[in-house]
């Protein structure tokens, strides 16, 4: 099987993390920052997984811990949910921009 | 057997029991106080006499915590025993003299434990052996003499309280930024064993000096000496007075006993090289505390003006760098201990008989009313003065005897001119502040004063007694500083 | 199915993370199942502590490798790896997990479901165990997102509570991105090593190392700075720490964020860090220091002020990790230990004068001294620990700290040191004053018992460390001297 050259890879992992780092700080909505945090974890996986691939010795550890990885997350993400559930029970919008209310 | 701990011991232990007992004895915890601090005095007796038979100090040492070095220790010789003496001295009577003056107000459980944390602290500081054990009891002195300021003080006492706290902590700190260079260069703690390392890493001149200005800078902080002594007059005119007999009469005194052990012992040199520049901030010292007392109005604030001035006194003992001016200092803080010790209690003793009345305009004519005071005020302010029989001429004669020999023949003439002008000076305010208070026209509203009670009196004749006997039988004090002062090879 | 002998401090506490919440489905009365669900959770919590200290406990293990075989023949679950510092740490953890317990007996609003509550506390308890006791980054990853979820659920314990909710919505988002930074640092790490587990990136980073795999370190050291809360990732600790209750506050800066200090012990002794590492770790470390103490003077709210001086706190602990001598790494664990004894003690202190005087803010606190000797006698000790007066624990943690900057010949780290104990001083006594000044006029009101105890407890350890620190001390000592052992 052909792959593509490594530095794709790489590339690609860094651009999910800036395009997810972005959409993080700019998007209001709270859905869309676990979805941005997704894609921000998702780019990370993306550099171990290529990592693993072109590994001199080849080692089925790395794909082990991709594994591992994403059912963690998994589990995070779930909490994260259930967090913005109750951050629309309570404000009745998905607006983090409502989320101001602790400053300095 | 260990004289030396349980007499340190003895007052910590004593903290938490004092507290406890509140609610059965009252104000009687005050006895409680009185007879711990009488224990520790007779211990601290016992390794005098021991060491005036056998002409050696005295030590105890124990592991603290060795894996970093830190040992602690009790070393009793000849500087530290009078030192230590007198501060218990001064702490026992004024346990007594606490409890009047308490009477009328709250908290005595807090405040005598507060009290005997204050006592250990000071003790301890003088007869500590390494600097690190030295450091902790300063900084134990700090925070017991802090709450009793701000409890139980008067007027702002929040803010005087906090900027003593402040002060003497910032001034802690560059103490234990000196005390950590020397460590670093010489690799010990231990008072004994830095000259010989010292001499032994040859480090620059420059170096030391800084590491001198910084240990410096914590004393003369704790002492007051001008330009670092603006906490002094607001902190000991508004602490209660039985602390502000504390305050003035011992602890800023432990200043001076830090630059008498660590500063020959660690730069002998530097003391000689420097010792004009330390002389002139000595009599700035001196002047600005007499001139700033013979203002004042409020008795408290002229007395604490005045230890200012007395400070600037044991400054110029200690900066001549000789003998006799080294032992003249040590001296003195015997002498000021009993004196301005006795000149705030008797301040104190008027403000408790006439329902806090401070300011001196208002005072006049009470010696018919208050004969005990005014007699004790008397001694006081002549022991200060410097006239002979008291203690305070042995110690001023010394200290000026010390500066005649230490500087070339073209400046003495100067000392002698300092001399004089201290010394009316000193006696101005003194007499002009017992003329004001107990000559002259007694007013009308204090025509029902009365004498203070016993527990009062008799603390204030002691320490007037102590005075004479000072100033009668040197010897007394005498024997340990010379051998200290032979130890030192003066 | 071996038993392995180390797990098993972890089984009280994991048993009760999962059997709690399914008590809430039992038909028993609510006061009961609170009741039960807090002796459950102390009990958990006093076990493993004292399991830890049996003959045959993980305490007098100096270093210990263990590989976990799953029942499919020869193949590795998982490595664990236990040595000194992880049981220094586990001490740490379970300690303040079992004083908070105790405190919640009776610290508990109306509003929080008990058994839920006590059950975060055990996992989160749990996943900082595992935490110490790994071997391998993944399985390190997974505990560290363990004890994340249970702070994110415990910081909005209180339902209706918005602030808190915010909090943890925030905090929970800077959380998610830390740990990314970790996968991302884990990678390069992976790509360049070829090993996840600690021994073998040991041997694998001995040598000299590829400027890119510092980077991966950094990356590491900036996840676990987060945790910790070291500026400039110290933005959530301030919001967080205000906005939950004070058990929960209390477990916070005392317990999770050592596990961020763990990690950085635990890098230290994996690799060697390169000196522009170590430098920045120092310069953090003054930045940390001096930014929490100017941020806490200038606040109004008494709990908030802890939350910085916390995060000056830690930024002492860093700076022995700069000096990378023996004595600089024991002076940051014990330094660690004392915070986590002083700063739980100020939290739960506070929390008893909220029960009292209604809120932490300096107009409600004033003159609450009166009020409550015992509790204000308390808070003074952890205050004069806090700013390290001598006979207090904290003391003798700031003295090594600084007496290990001057051996490092790191003096301006030392003078900062000193310069910033200083100045926090200032606001120390501050609120020293706010709460003994002023006659508030009320009669005088005392927490129950139960409220009492664990911050006695706490007090009393702060005097004894204070004046024994020798056996700690050597523990500590002999913590970081095989953390050290082999590097320069």
């Amino acid at each position: 099987m052909m792959h593509a050259p490594f530095a794709t890879f790489a590339i690609t992992s860094s651009a999910l993390l800036i395009v997810g780092f972005w959409a993080l700080i700019v998007k209001r909505d709270a859905i869309r920052a676990i979805m941005a945090i997704e894609i921000m974890f998702h780019g990370a996986n993306l550099l171990l997984m290529s990592f693993t691939l072109y590994a001199v010795v080849p080692d089925v550890t790395g794909w082990s811990a991709i594994i591992v990885l994403i059912s963690v997350e998994a589990c995070v993400i779930a909490v994260m949910l259930a967090m913005v559930f109750n951050v629309f029970r309570r404000y009745r919008s998905l607006d983090t921009a409502l989320l101001r209310r602790l400053r300095w | 057997m260990m004289p030396l701990f349980q007499a340190i011991l003895a007052p910590i232990i004593g903290a938490p029991i004092v507290y406890l007992l509140e609610k059965r004895l009252r104000l009687k915890v005050g006895w409680i106080a009185f007879a711990i601090l009488l224990y520790s005095l007779s211990m601290l007796s016992m390794v005098a006499v021991r060491f005036l038979r056998e002409g050696a100090p005295i030590v105890e040492e124990f592991a603290w915590a060795p894996l970093v070095e830190l040992y602690f220790g009790f070393r009793a010789d000849g500087l530290s025993l009078p030192v230590v003496l007198i501060i218990a001295i001064l702490s026992t009577v004024t346990a007594i003299y606490s409890m009047p003056y308490m009477e009328h107000k709250t908290g005595w459980g807090v405040y005598f434990a507060l009290y005997l944390l204050y006592a250990a602290g000071m003790m301890g500081t003088v007869l500590a052996t390494n600097l690190i054990e030295f450091y902790l009891f300063w900084e134990l002195m700090l925070v017991p003499s802090y709450f009793l300021i701000a409890e139980w003080g008067y007027g702002a006492r929040e803010r005087v309280s906090f900027k003593y706290f402040i002060f003497t902590h910032v001034g802690a700190l560059s103490l234990l930024a000196g005390i950590l260079s020397l460590y670093v260069i010489t690799g010990t703690f231990q008072l004994y064993e830095i000259p010989i390392k010292l001499r032994a890493a040859n480090i620059s001149h420059y170096v030391l000096f800084w590491i001198m200005v910084a240990l410096l800078i914590g004393m003369f902080v704790k002492m007051a000496v001008w330009p670092l002594h603006t906490w002094l007059p607001d902190a000991h005119a508004e602490a209660p007075t039985p602390i502000s007999v504390l305050l003035s009469g011992v602890m800023i005194e432990c200043g001076v006993y830090a630059f008498a052990r660590f500063v020959p012992l660690f730069f002998p040199e530097l003391l000689l090289e420097n010792s004009h520049s330390l002389m002139i901030l000595a009599v700035i010292t001196m002047f600005y505390g007499g001139l700033m007392a013979l203002v004042q109005t409020d008795i408290k604030r002229l007395l604490a003006y005045s230890s200012i001035s007395q400070i600037g006194y044991m400054l110029f003992g200690l900066s001549s760098a000789t003998a006799l001016g080294l032992i003249g200092s040590i001296y003195h803080i015997v002498s000021h201990a009993c004196a301005k010790g006795l000149l705030f209690a008797c301040a104190g003793a008027i403000m408790h008989q006439t329902e806090g009345l401070r300011d001196m305009r208002r005072m006049g004519g009470l010696a018919k009313r208050m004969p005990c005071t005014a007699l004790a005020f008397l001694v006081g302010v002549f022991s200060l003065a410097g006239m002979p029989t008291l203690s305070g001429f042995i110690s001023e004669f010394m200290i000026f005897l010390g500066g005649f020999q230490g500087v070339g023949y073209t400046q003495r003439v100067a000392v002698v001119v300092i001399a004089m002008l201290g010394a009316a000076l000193t006696a101005a305010y003194g007499l002009w502040a017992l003329r004001r208070i107990f000559f002259g026209q007694l007013p009308d509203y204090l025509k029902e004063v009365k004498e203070a009670p016993v527990t009062m009196v008799a603390p204030i004749m002691a320490l007037a007694i102590l005075s004479f006997i000072f100033g009668l039988i040197p010897p007394l004090i005498l024997n340990f500083l010379s051998a200290w002062a032979e130890a030192l090879g003066l | 199915m071996v038993i392995y002998p180390e797990l098993v401090p972890l089984l009280p506490l994991l048993l009760s993370g999962i059997a709690l919440p399914l008590t809430a489905i039992l038909r028993i009365d609510e006061k009961l199942k609170r009741n039960i669900a807090c002796i459950v959770a102390c009990i958990a919590h006093a076990i493993a502590m004292i399991l830890l200290f049996l003959p045959t406990g993980l305490v007098w293990v100096t270093q210990k490798e263990v590989i976990v075989r799953s029942f499919i023949k020869g193949s590795i679950l998982s490595t664990l790896y236990v040595d000194s510092i992880s049981t220094f740490f586990m001490l740490i953890f379970f300690l303040v997990g079992l004083i908070v317990s105790i405190y919640s007996w009776r610290g508990l609003e109306p509003g929080i479901r008990a058994e839920l509550y006590y059950a975060l506390i055990c996992l989160l308890t749990t996943g900082m165990t595992v935490l110490c006791m790994v071997g391998d980054f993944i399985s390190f990853f997974a505990a560290w997102e363990l004890l994340s979820i249970s702070i994110y659920a415990l910081v909005c314990s209180k339902r209706d509570d918005v602030l808190a909710m915010e909090a943890a919505f925030k905090y929970m988002m800077l959380s998610c991105i830390a740990a990314i930074l970790m996968i991302y640092g884990l990678s390069i790490l992976y790509g360049y090593t070829g090993h996840f587990d600690f021994i073998g990136l040991q041997r694998a980073l001995s040598a000299s190392i590829p400027y890119t795999v510092h980077l991966a370190l950094a990356l590491l050291i900036i996840t676990f700075c987060f945790k910790a809360a070291i500026v400039p990732f110290h933005t959530w600790a301030p919001d967080v720490y205000q906005a939950s209750i004070d058990p929960i506050t209390a477990l916070l800066s005392g317990a999770t964020t050592k596990a961020g200090v763990y990690g950085i012990m635990r890098l230290l002794s994996i690799s060697r860090l390169s000196p522009e590492l170590i430098l920045s770790l120092g310069v953090l470390s003054v930045a940390t220091m001096t930014i929490g103490n100017l941020s806490a003077i200038l606040q109004r709210d008494i709990k908030r002020l802890l939350a910085y001086s916390s995060i000056s706190h830690m930024g002492f602990v860093i700076m022995g990790f700069a000096t990378l001598n023996p004595l600089g790494l024991a002076a940051a664990l014990f330094h660690s230990l004392n915070h986590a004894i002083m700063k739980p003690l100020a939290f739960l202190s506070l929390g008893n004068m909220r029960l009292i005087a209604g809120d932490t803010t300096e107009e409600k606190l004033r003159g609450i001294g009166r009020r409550m000797p015992v509790t204000t006698m308390c808070l003074m000790v952890s205050l004069l620990s806090l700013m390290g007066i001598p006979g207090l624990n904290g003391f003798v943690s700031k003295f090594m700290l600084i007496l290990a900057a001057f051996h490092a010949g790191l003096v301006w780290l030392a003078i900062a040191g000193i310069v910033n104990s200083a100045i926090a001083v200032a606001y120390y006594i501050r609120v020293m004053q706010i709460v003994l000044r002023g006659t508030s006029g009320a009669a005088k009101a005392e927490v129950p018992m139960s409220l009492l105890l664990p911050v006695i407890a706490l007090a009393v350890m702060c005097l004894v460390l204070g004046i024994i620190p020798a056996p700690v001390i050597s523990w500590a000592l002999s913590a970081s001297e095989l953390a050290l052992m082999g590097k320069p």
